[in-house]
């Protein structure tokens, strides 16, 4: 079932993209790819943190060069991202340190499938929360990241004139409109999957008190709530760095070879 | 008064209203029926036991606490843990954590008890402001619009909870939500226009057909083996609640690209009453393909993130990565490639009926509305 799937998805990717598509598939398959190597490398005992951080600089550069090819907008991308895990990785650390939101929480615990499993796993589990919060965040980060970097570049591409300042500040009125829909992807995704630890509560009856103090739900919530902080910060960096790219092409020379905006008009 | 300087206030204002009530949730013992203890002093000694031949070492904890609530308060408790340096079932607890208790006695002063859990609730009200502060000062009242459809959305999952458990079918609520989820949300986004109207048909129609695929797919191959679900307490509704969960858990990226191509469209049409209608849906094409990689990616990294911890957990427990993939998380899976599906199907769909919205249909007629049909399936 879960080929046929996938076979849908391949086949429905190709007709609607076309060529665009067969990249977002192969993309895709690398993302997987990387994903499982790093969940591999970790599970021997490798340092979480920086695992994840490279395994999400693999992802975000194949999702950004792969598929929307290698220009000033991309690598402006790019770096918001890189900005944005750099930012986020210690409040998440330090967040999960002392909120005690590691391992597995307390509705799990009552499941059968956990009885066979071993605790004794000799790896530091707050590092793991941490990484599963960043990994949850790249996707949103990165969407959000391109949506507007692609946006200031298209304004810059029609209006040559504008100055730093004033390409900022159409990229967070562009950012303006792609937050509320991206803050409610992530909410329906979130909805989605927890709708069963929902259920759940309600049948045992927890209280509203009960629930916001239990594990299982704050695991999810600050799952979502790191994506969306993510998302809202990445705004305006990648506003920031959009512009600045853009108006400061000759120190980013070695960068934009391949930009059509930036090619010597004489050759 | 310059409008500078009134932002200036207003954000003031908005610091000093969170972080009273971040403070307020930090010290709010007196809500709990609960025992609360707050740690002060912690003493760890390692047991010498290497468990099932690994070596995790395993910790005692003596904890000694002050009761903040309840007939107990201000009494010293005196309170017991073990802990495993992994911490996978198991936590430690340092001085300043506030804990809940249960079973509690108290003998010549002493209150003893056991451990049932940390309070959370201030990070909860940490984070929520921090979000509630950046997504204000960032995007203003674009955010304020967010954060009230944000929490509309949340009071209705919340209240059609509470439907479920008085007993009605999971399925029909779903509809319901569906239904409520996708109208409220976009008009709140995008304002009362044909824009929204647009989006909103084009979204109900893409959840639609995407669920037509899952059940054709369902019932060709054997369908979902239920087992694997998380959470599982009362298996006669799985099927249900796991379409339930499908139907919403997509509907958030399927919402985000029928607006996008709603608005392109209107945007191009206003532009240029004349533009072909070829040119149109060269358009709403390219916009679908910048987008939908993106958002399959987030799809992905939303759905697969939350279980490496499990996952991990598996491999140590020699279980081989291949085994889990396919046997213990299908149902992270399935929810990914049904929402991908749904992202993909929802592009030609919300181009198309774009087109059947802003195009005035009394000029093209029901001839130009077939035609324009004919023409896109011999596009695709």
């Amino acid at each position: 079932m879960i080929i046929v799937l996938a076979a849908i998805l391949a086949v429905l990717l190709y007709i609607v993209g076309g060529e665009r598509g067969i990249l977002t598939f192969l993309t895709l398959c690398w993302n997987i790819a990387v994903l499982s190597v790093s969940i591999v490398l970790i599970s021997w005992g490798w340092e979480p943190i920086t695992i994840t951080f490279l395994s999400c600089l693999l992802i975000c550069s194949a999702t950004l060069f792969y598929q929307n090819g290698r220009s000033g907008k991309t690598y402006a991308a790019f770096f918001s991202v890189v900005l944005i895990l750099l930012i986020l990785v210690l409040p998440a650390y330090l967040l999960g340190l002392n909120s005690h939101i590691q391992g597995l929480n307390e509705l799990m615990l009552r499941e059968d499938e956990i009885m066979g499993l071993t605790p004794n796993i000799n790896i530091n589990i707050v590092k793991i929360a941490v990484s599963m919060m960043i990994t949850g965040l790249i996707g949103a980060a990165t969407d959000t990241a391109m949506a507007i970097s692609s946006a200031v570049y298209e304004v810059f591409r029609n209006n040559r004139q504008l100055h730093t300042m004033e390409l900022f500040h159409s990229g967070i009125r562009i950012g303006k409109d792609v937050l509320g829909t991206t803050v409610n992807t992530l909410y329906f995704a979130c909805i989605g999957e927890s709708m069963m630890m929902f259920l759940l509560f309600k049948s045992y009856h927890y209280s509203f008190g009960r629930l916001i103090n239990s594990k299982a739900f704050f695991q999810e919530f600050t799952d979502i709530i790191f994506s969306c902080l993510a998302c809202i910060l990445v705004i305006p960096l990648s506003a920031a760095i959009t512009s600045f790219i853009l108006r400061n092409p000759g120190k980013f020379k070695r960068l934009l070879d391949e930009d059509v905006l930036f090619l010597d008009p004489k050759e | 008064m310059s409008k500078h300087k009134r932002s200036l206030i207003f954000y003031a204002i908005l610091i000093i209203i969170l972080s009273a009530g971040v403070f307020l949730t930090a010290n709010n013992d007196h809500w709990y029926n609960a025992t609360i203890v707050r740690i002060d002093h912690a003493k760890n000694s390692p047991t010498d036991q290497y468990r099932n031949g690994t070596n995790d070492r395993y910790y005692e904890q003596l904890l000694t606490g002050t009761v903040k609530n309840g007939p107990f308060r201000g009494h010293t408790a005196s309170l017991k843990n073990e802990y495993s340096a992994s911490g996978v079932f198991d936590e430690p607890y340092q001085p300043g954590d506030e804990v809940f208790l249960s079973a509690v006695s108290s003998e010549s002063g002493t209150v003893t008890g056991s451990i049932s859990g940390l309070k959370r609730d201030k990070y909860v009200a940490a984070l929520c402001a921090a979000f509630i502060l950046f997504i204000l000062f960032i995007a203003r009242g674009r955010g304020l619009l967010t954060l009230l459809s944000l929490s509309v959305n949340i009071g209705i999952f919340w209240y059609s909870l509470i439907l479920y458990t008085s007993g009605i079918n999971i399925l029909l609520l779903a509809n319901l939500l569906v239904f409520s989820f996708t109208g409220l949300s976009l008009l709140l986004v995008s304002g009362w226009n044909q824009k929204t109207f647009a989006a909103i048909c084009s979204t109900l129609i893409s959840i639609a057909i995407t669920l037509l695929l899952f059940k054709l797919v369902m019932t060709f191959t054997g369908g979902v083996d239920y087992a694997f679900m998380e959470y599982i307490t009362s298996p006669t509704d799985l099927p249900e609640i796991f379409m339930a969960q499908i139907m919403i858990g997509g509907l958030g990226a399927v919402m985000d690209v029928a607006i996008t191509e709603a608005s392109a469209m209107s945007e191009l049409i206003s532009k240029d009453n004349e533009i072909p209608l070829r040119n149109l849906i060269q358009s709403g094409r390219d916009i679908g393909h910048d987008i939908m990689g993106t958002m399959i990616n987030v799809m992905l990294f939303t759905y697969i993130s939350g279980s490496i911890p499990l996952i991990i957990l598996k491999m140590n427990s020699e279980i081989r990565l291949h085994t889990i993939i396919l046997w213990h998380m299908p149902m992270e899976l399935y929810r990914f490639l049904i929402g991908s599906i749904g992202i993909l199907i929802s592009i030609p769909v919300s181009i198309l009926i774009s087109l059947l919205f802003f195009r005035r249909i009394g000029r093209i007629g029901s001839i130009g509305i077939i035609r324009s049909i004919g023409k896109i399936r011999r596009f695709l």
